[in-house]
């Protein structure tokens, strides 16, 4: 039982004094990934029918392997400032939401590694047909 | 975690029928949600079948009509009967609206159900516990803020800067918006609400006012502006057709012209 009030209530902790600049990031990469996945769009018409090979040579371009670490890498973080919202909107108990922003972060940024890992390892590596 | 379910003791049960009199010539059936705390016991939905032509027009009309000719114990708050004081703002047929302003023919063919205002505690019948909300709103400060010491007369506005306070002024804090939010709904503790944020642009686009730096410092934060998802609920249901998620993306806009 509590007796706070609802001034008590409303009042809370105060303003955290941020989140624009979260919301600029969203908005940013949001507007960033516009372009990058008509490109990607357009790589997965151009890599159709050309089979294995054809893939390979594609990510083997540096221009394509660039923008492709960069659709990944953004789609990510736009993915964990996302995903974020949802655990903060949802969860609600500290240690439920702490620990799920935490694995929220270390899913995002071991899946960031591993796909600059494997474009790099297409785009220079000797792995081939 | 949010409750996606009631607890058991807030589960809706059916509740009692109350048979049109003989001879009603044209009968519509309201469903309405009923809870009284000091009765104890789960809330229920009470059946009355209306002889529409025994009241008038709106859906208002029908809840007074039943009140005084059906069933005394049934609340509900209700003053100007033309969407002025917002006391009659409650959930019908699924959508929140002023009971004064909806009319029982808009409501289609089938049984017309009527509940309190969603997700607030019920403090009897159709009557939400609104203190929350009311706080809500005192914490924007919604009063003119100024350094300069007051003018010999009124403080001028051109008209255009009056323009800007179109849209804004005419919200009458029903509490259809805010409680028709989910973002609200889940975190309304944190989140200040489309109602309350709306007001607070009301304040920051009043040209005579001189705290908007305060007032952006006081709203930035992650819960209490940015758990606005932009998800319409708001601007759907508000009966005087405003549009409070275009109010929260302008005061987002200020925010990120102030940091960039």
């Amino acid at each position: 039982m509590s007796f706070e009030t609802d001034k008590k209530k409303v009042e809370g902790l105060g303003s955290a004094h941020h989140g624009a600049g979260v919301w600029i990031k969203e908005r940013v990469s949001s507007l960033i990934l516009v372009p990058l996945t008509v490109w990607g769009l357009w790589g997965a018409w151009t890599i159709a029918n050309t089979g294995y090979d054809g893939a390979w040579a594609f990510v083997r371009n540096p221009i394509n392997a660039a923008l492709l670490a960069v659709t990944v890498l953004v789609s990510i973080y736009h993915m964990h400032l996302g995903m974020r919202v949802v655990i903060e909107d949802y969860l609600h108990k500290t240690l439920g939401k702490g620990l799920s922003l935490f694995l929220n972060f270390v899913v995002c940024a071991a899946l960031a590694v591993a796909t600059v890992i494997s474009i790099l390892m297409v785009a220079f590596g000797g792995f081939g047909v | 975690m949010v409750e996606l379910t009631l607890p058991r003791n807030s589960k809706v049960k059916k509740g009692k029928v109350w048979k049109a009199a003989a001879g009603a010539k044209s009968v519509k059936t309201f469903k309405i949600y009923r809870y009284d705390p000091e009765a104890g016991g789960n809330p229920r939905w009470d059946t009355y079948e209306v002889d529409t032509t025994r009241h008038g027009p709106m859906l208002l009309d029908a809840l007074i009509h039943i009140k005084n000719e059906i069933d005394p114990t049934l609340t509900f708050r209700r003053s100007c009967r033309e969407g002025i004081c917002g006391s009659c703002a409650m959930n019908i047929d699924g959508r929140n609206t002023l009971a004064c302003t909806k009319g029982w023919e808009e409501c289609g063919s089938g049984d017309i159900t009527i509940s309190p205002l969603p997700h607030m505690p019920v403090v009897k019948d159709l009557v939400p516990d609104l203190n929350l909300f009311y706080e809500q709103y005192a914490s924007i400060e919604p009063f003119l803020q100024t350094e300069t010491p007051a003018p010999d007369k009124e403080r001028l506005q051109s008209p255009k800067e009056r323009e800007k306070l179109d849209g804004l002024y005419e919200c009458i804090l029903c509490a259809c918006c805010s409680t028709s939010c989910p973002s609200y709904w889940w975190n309304q503790e944190k989140y200040l609400g489309p109602a309350a944020l709306l007001q607070a642009y009301r304040w920051l686009a009043d040209s005579r006012d001189e705290a908007t730096g305060k007032r952006l410092d006081d709203l930035e934060d992650p819960f209490k502006l940015y758990r606005c998802h932009t998800i319409m609920n708001c601007a759907q249901v508000c009966p005087k057709g405003l549009n409070p998620a275009k109010a929260i993306a302008e005061i987002k806009k200020m925010l990120a012209k102030r940091a960039v």
